[in-house]
C-alpha cells in the first residue's frame, strides 16, 4: 500500500463516518419536531382522569358490570343435601375405624398370642 | 345443564373417593407366624433369663448390610402356663424367672397393615440387670398380602448366647 492509497482510504473512511454522524443528527432533529407537533409529554392512554374525554379500549367500569346473582346454588335443595351427605360421611369416617380386623388366630398354635395391626 | 349436573356428581364422587382413600379403607394385612427356640441342651444356660423382648424392624439395612435399629414394634414374650395333656398338666411358653424359660419359647402371630417391603424380627433375652444374655434374629421377611392360610409367613428364630 502506497502512501497515496493510504491517504485516500483514510479520506474515504472519514467521509463515511461523517456521513453517518450527519444522518443520525438529522434523524434526531426530525423526531424532536414530530414530538413537538404531537404535544410534548407522553401520557399513558390507560389512565382515566377527570380531563379524559374518552374511555380507552380495554378499560372496564367494573361497577357498571356487576350482575345480580340469579338462581344461586345455595337455594337448591341438592346443594344442602350434598353438603349434609359430605359432612356426614366425614364424621362417619372419623368415628369408625378405618381398618377392618385382621384375621383371627387360627387354632391353638399361637401360644404367645396374636399381636399387631387390626387386633 | 346436563353436563353441569354430571360434573357436580363427578365432583362428589371424587370427593367421596378421596375421603375413603385418606381414611385407609383397605383391609389388607400381612401375617407372620414367629417361632422362637433356644438350642436344645442344658437348661441351666437359660436360668439367668428374666424376660424376652420381641422387636420388629422394617428391615432396612445400612451400606454394610447391618440391620438398622428402626424398630416399628416391640413386645414382651411373657411367661405363660398352657394347659396340656402331660404329666404336669401344663407347660410353659415365653420367658420368665425361676428357671422357667423353656427351650421352645412358643409361637406368636403378628399382623401388619403394611403390604409391601420386608420386616425383620429379633428377640433379646435379658437377665435381671437388663443385660442381653441371648439374642436371635431372623432374615428379612418380605411382607405378603394375606388371602389364604398359605400367605402367612413362617419366621424361625434360633437364639444364640451373647456371653
Amino acid at each position: 500500500m502506497t502512501r497515496a492509497t493510504l491517504r485516500r482510504t483514510r479520506f474515504i473512511c472519514l467521509g463515511v463516518v461523517l456521513a453517518l454522524f450527519c444522518s443520525v443528527i438529522h434523524s434526531r432533529s426530525v423526531w424532536a419536531e414530530e414530538e413537538e407537533e404531537i404535544g410534548g409529554d407522553y401520557k399513558d392512554p390507560t389512565i382515566v382522569t377527570d380531563d379524559s374525554s374518552s374511555v380507552p379500549a380495554g378499560v372496564k367500569d367494573l361497577g357498571k358490570e356487576k350482575k345480580p346473582i340469579v338462581d344461586p346454588v345455595y337455594e337448591k335443595w341438592w346443594f344442602w343435601a350434598a353438603a349434609v351427605a359430605v359432612a356426614g360421611a366425614w364424621v362417619a369416617v372419623a368415628v369408625w375405624p378405618g381398618h377392618q380386623k385382621a384375621p383371627k388366630c387360627a387354632g391353638s398354635d399361637y401360644t404367645l398370642g396374636c399381636i399387631g395391626d387390626g387386633r | 345443564m346436563r353436563t353441569l349436573r354430571f360434573s357436580k356428581l363427578l365432583s362428589l364422587g371424587l370427593l367421596s373417593a378421596a375421603i375413603g382413600g385418606a381414611s385407609g379403607c383397605s383391609s389388607d394385612y400381612g401375617l407372620f407366624s414367629v417361632h422362637t427356640t433356644f438350642p436344645a441342651g442344658n437348661a441351666t444356660d437359660r436360668q439367668s433369663i428374666e424376660q424376652c423382648k420381641l422387636s420388629i424392624s422394617d428391615g432396612k439395612t445400612d451400606a454394610d448390610g447391618n440391620l438398622l435399629p428402626n424398630v416399628v414394634e416391640g413386645y414382651l414374650l411373657e411367661l405363660r402356663k398352657i394347659p396340656a395333656n402331660t404329666a404336669l398338666g401344663y407347660y410353659f411358653v415365653g420367658c420368665g424367672g425361676s428357671n422357667q424359660t423353656p427351650q421352645d419359647i412358643g409361637r406368636i402371630s403378628y399382623s401388619t397393615s403394611r403390604t409391601t417391603g420386608s420386616l425383620t424380627f429379633w428377640v433379646d433375652a435379658l437377665d435381671n440387670a437388663g443385660n442381653p444374655v441371648w439374642h436371635g434374629v431372623s432374615d428379612a421377611q418380605a411382607v405378603k398380602v394375606f388371602q389364604t392360610a398359605n400367605d402367612e409367613v413362617k419366621v424361625e428364630i434360633l437364639m444364640k448366647k451373647t456371653q
